[in-house]
């Protein structure tokens, strides 16, 4: 497993590399520009300083959504990489069972996405504290005095950390029920392009179709309760126990595809 | 023993291999030959998992091929599947983390004889020097079946001669190698026993040696007699 683990992690770290690099350097321009710029910001200071104030507060804001989406989308793409790209060859020669190889991608993916939205967080954190200066003296002073009460109390501090940092698990493991779905059909693809024709709208089809009834399913099972991103998907309700008997099935299928269905192209 | 029983593949409605059987026996270095498109590297995928037969069985002594079987298959069917970004070392160590038989001394030994330096970055290697690292790789492998896809394919005369002593020197008594190519003369002295295919049919030939001494003929020639008829 320790193998496979650093096998996917070298494929990731070759694929993120100059992402992570690009976003940091233009978060950091967007942070000091945001500083200088947006520190004293009002009407009468220069057009120019204006305008870097704005587009460095909009640069940090789809900063913030790129790293919290991007790790999810580049979870989908890998997969779909590893079954057709020129290295899907190197790992159909590994000697290892396919539940195993599909964890450890999974294992690195929701690390990745872990790793985004902790990132997105400590932008917005960043942030923050950027348009905090920005703030007019009596704002400002409002703000101080809120962040100090709640730090000064353990328990409001402590609790605000477990929050956030509930946040953050609910929705890297929010992510993994959609790529699970995907990565089932992206391995159905590999197992029939070369016995059916129209492969690839045969493949769209029937995840249509499945995604559909499933929502419909959902619907009907679960009408009464919230969305992923709002409820609680660490604690065990039925909807969270389904997902997961689902993802389950889905992981046992994709993995046995994998070892006896799938082909290269 | 290397037991390849009435395997079969179509991709859609056309036919690549035809109840494909072969018995390949160890410390034998066996050509599958015949012209592009004739069904040797449908074959040589369906041996090292890149695609499933539509019916029949694969066997190494007595065992049905599954990802465990693996272990003990070591492929080249590309030269190109590693990322560009690694260096032939790296690629090296991805490959002695995955296959226990791997032999890093015996791949270094392979590199120095085909003048390659394992720093060296895999997007920079030309296409024969790709070629050379791949087999190393596939052949530093103590495994029990290489095979190995038109190694000679796409590379210049010089480069051939170097993959061709690659190969003779990189081979082990322990192994079975099933080797492929269209290029018949080049790839002949290296061979001990000899398939043809051709439209998807597998043609057993016979001993290299017997055939050269009986039929006074180049395995070329051969083959041409073979399916003039």
């Amino acid at each position: 497993m320790t193998a496979l683990l650093k096998y996917e992690y070298k494929k990731l770290k070759k694929n993120v590399l100059w992402s992570l690099i690009t976003i940091l350097i233009f978060a950091t321009f967007f942070l000091v520009t945001g500083y200088f710029s947006g520190q004293r910001i009002n009407w009468e200071m220069p057009l120019l300083l204006q305008i870097l104030g704005i587009v460095s507060f909009i640069g940090l804001a789809i900063l913030m959504i790129l790293t919290f989406v991007a790790p999810f989308i580049s979870s989908l793409t890998l997969f779909y990489h590893d079954l057709n790209d020129k290295h899907a060859v190197f790992e159909a020669y590994i000697p290892e069972p396919g539940w195993k190889r599909l964890l450890a991608k999974y294992i690195v993916y929701f690390l990745y996405i872990l790793a985004g939205i902790s990132l997105s967080g400590a932008l917005a954190f960043l942030t923050f504290t950027v348009i905090k200066m920005a703030a007019p003296p009596n704002v400002q002073f409002h703000l101080d005095s809120n962040l100090k009460y709640i730090l000064e109390s353990p328990e409001m501090a402590s609790g605000l950390f477990l929050e956030i940092a509930k946040y953050i698990l609910n929705s890297a493991v929010g992510f993994m029920p959609i790529i699970v779905f995907v990565n089932f059909f992206f391995t159905l693809y590999a197992v029939i392009r070369h016995k059916i024709k129209g492969a690839v709208p045969v493949t769209f089809l029937t995840g249509a179709v499945a995604g559909i009834s499933l929502s419909w399913l959902f619907d009907m099972l679960f009408a009464e309760q919230v969305g992923w991103f709002t409820g609680s998907i660490l604690g065990l309700d039925p909807e969270m126990i389904f997902t997961f008997i689902l993802c389950a099935i889905a992981f046992i299928w994709i993995a046995r595809m994998l070892d006896t269905k799938t082909e290269l192209k | 023993m290397i037991d390849i029983q009435g395997v079969s593949k179509s991709y859609q409605r056309k036919t690549a291999l035809n109840n494909a059987t072969m018995k390949l026996e160890q410390g034998k270095i066996v050509g599958l030959l015949g012209p592009n498109g004739s069904g040797k590297t449908t074959l040589l995928r369906i041996l090292v998992s890149e695609l499933r037969a539509d019916s029949g069985s694969v066997s190494i002594d007595g065992e049905k091929l599954s990802p465990a079987l693996k272990a003990h298959i070591s492929g080249l069917t590309t030269s190109d599947f590693m990322p560009a970004g690694m260096t032939i070392q790296e690629a090296a160590d991805t490959y002695e983390s995955f296959f226990n038989d791997f032999d890093m001394e015996r791949f270094h030994q392979l590199l120095k004889e085909v003048d390659l330096s394992p720093d060296m970055k895999i997007g920079s290697l030309s296409k024969g020097m790709k070629s050379k690292y791949a087999l190393a790789l596939a052949i530093s492998r103590k495994a029990k079946l290489i095979v190995l896809d038109e190694p000679l394919d796409g590379v210049d005369p010089v480069a051939r001669e170097e993959i061709l002593r690659l190969i003779s020197s990189g081979f082990s008594q322990d192994s079975t190698l099933l080797v492929t190519s269209h290029l018949i003369n080049e790839l002949e002295r290296l061979l001990d026993e000899v398939y043809f295919i051709r439209d998807g049919e597998i043609r057993y030939i016979g001993d290299v040696e017997t055939i050269r001494a009986e039929k006074k003929m180049s395995l070329d020639e051969l083959y041409r007699e073979v399916y003039r008829r």
